[in-house]
């Protein structure tokens, strides 16, 4: 997964990254709607860059995972439920953090 | 001696258009162990486009696809009937050639019998290889595959006339084991090796008998 779906991850994890240390910026109160926000930047930044990823990725190139016996739609669609279960783990386990220490 | 498991391929009531444009209009496909099927067409005819949907790479309006009495209705599946030579490189450009042979399951020192050059590459990013290099490498690897068939788009291109004979002589080698489809623009050669050969016009697929066949369907000179 991580060889055929390389350039969507680390855009999206740097994504996670950015739009997460946002979130530890922002005052305890108004988390909430920080958090509602940055989730949406994130599925954006995530779709964007599947969409890209789809586009200009060469169609030949899947073929060697069809020929192997990997399926190329099952590899994205492992790819972005794990990058989206990353995020809400990260997501929920700062706002746990802030709401402790507040 | 123990014959090889016979088995059949049929891809049938192909239709593709891509709006107003008519590509593949009800064509078909057939191949069986021991047989050689040659796809001929001229540019744009549609052949990529019907081994693509074949291998469930292009949506199209209408396929049927038989592997031996299973009906294949996930595409998923056909990597493990069907390795397919696409017409452009496939192969990652960064991964060693040997580590791509494990991949594919394949004896890196049974491809270098073939091609004794190879053996200075095993570790060489496909990237660094020639274009010509790295054709050779992918069809060895579809032709030697444990699949029962294998598709090989335009095999020759960018081959020296040494290396094609090689090819030839291994799609014969290799035909008692699988089930072969070949398309190629260097005719002559495909012809050489084809056991049947097929041509692909106006989104039809007709059977050529013999060359005058080419000539009437336009697509060589007499």
């Amino acid at each position: 997964m991580w060889m055929y779906m390389r350039p969507v991850l680390i855009i999206s994890g740097l994504g996670t990254l950015s739009v997460l240390s946002s979130l530890m910026l922002v005052s305890a109160e108004a988390m909430g709607d920080t958090a509602v926000m940055t989730t949406i930047v994130k599925v954006m930044v995530l779709a964007i860059s599947c969409l890209l990823f789809t586009m200009l990725t060469s169609k030949d190139r899947r073929f060697f995972y069809i020929n192997v016996g990997i399926s190329t739609r099952k590899l994205t669609r492992w790819a972005i439920c794990l990058d989206l279960a990353v995020y809400f783990i990260l997501l929920t386990t700062i706002i746990l953090i802030r709401h402790a220490a507040a | 001696m123990q014959q090889p498991e016979k088995n059949t391929l049929l891809a049938d009531s192909i239709r593709l258009s891509f709006g107003q444009f008519n590509v593949l209009n009800g064509a078909w496909l057939r191949s069986e162990t021991g047989k050689v099927t040659g796809v001929l067409g001229r540019n744009g005819s549609g052949k990529s486009c019907m081994f693509r949907a074949i291998m469930g790479e292009l949506k199209t309006q209408d396929l049927f696809v038989r592997y031996n009495d299973s009906v294949v209705t996930h595409s998923d599946e056909m990597g493990r009937y069907v390795k397919y030579q696409a017409q452009k490189p496939f192969l990652p450009p960064k991964m060693p050639l040997k580590k791509v042979f494990e991949y594919f399951g394949a004896d890196y020192e049974r491809f270098t019998d073939d091609f004794p050059k190879f053996a200075q590459y095993p570790d060489t990013p496909v990237k660094e290889l020639s274009g010509g290099e790295v054709r050779i490498a992918e069809t060895w690897l579809c032709l030697c595959s444990d699949s029962p068939f294998c598709i090989l788009d335009e095999p020759f291109s960018y081959l020296a006339p040494v290396a094609i004979e090689v090819i030839q002589k291994l799609i014969k080698r290799q035909k008692g084991k699988m089930g072969i489809i070949v398309s190629d623009h260097n005719y002559e050669a495909l012809l050489e090796v084809a056991d049947e050969v097929l041509l692909l016009s106006d989104g039809y697929v007709h059977l050529v008998r013999d060359r005058s066949d080419l000539v009437r369907y336009g697509y060589c000179r007499g």
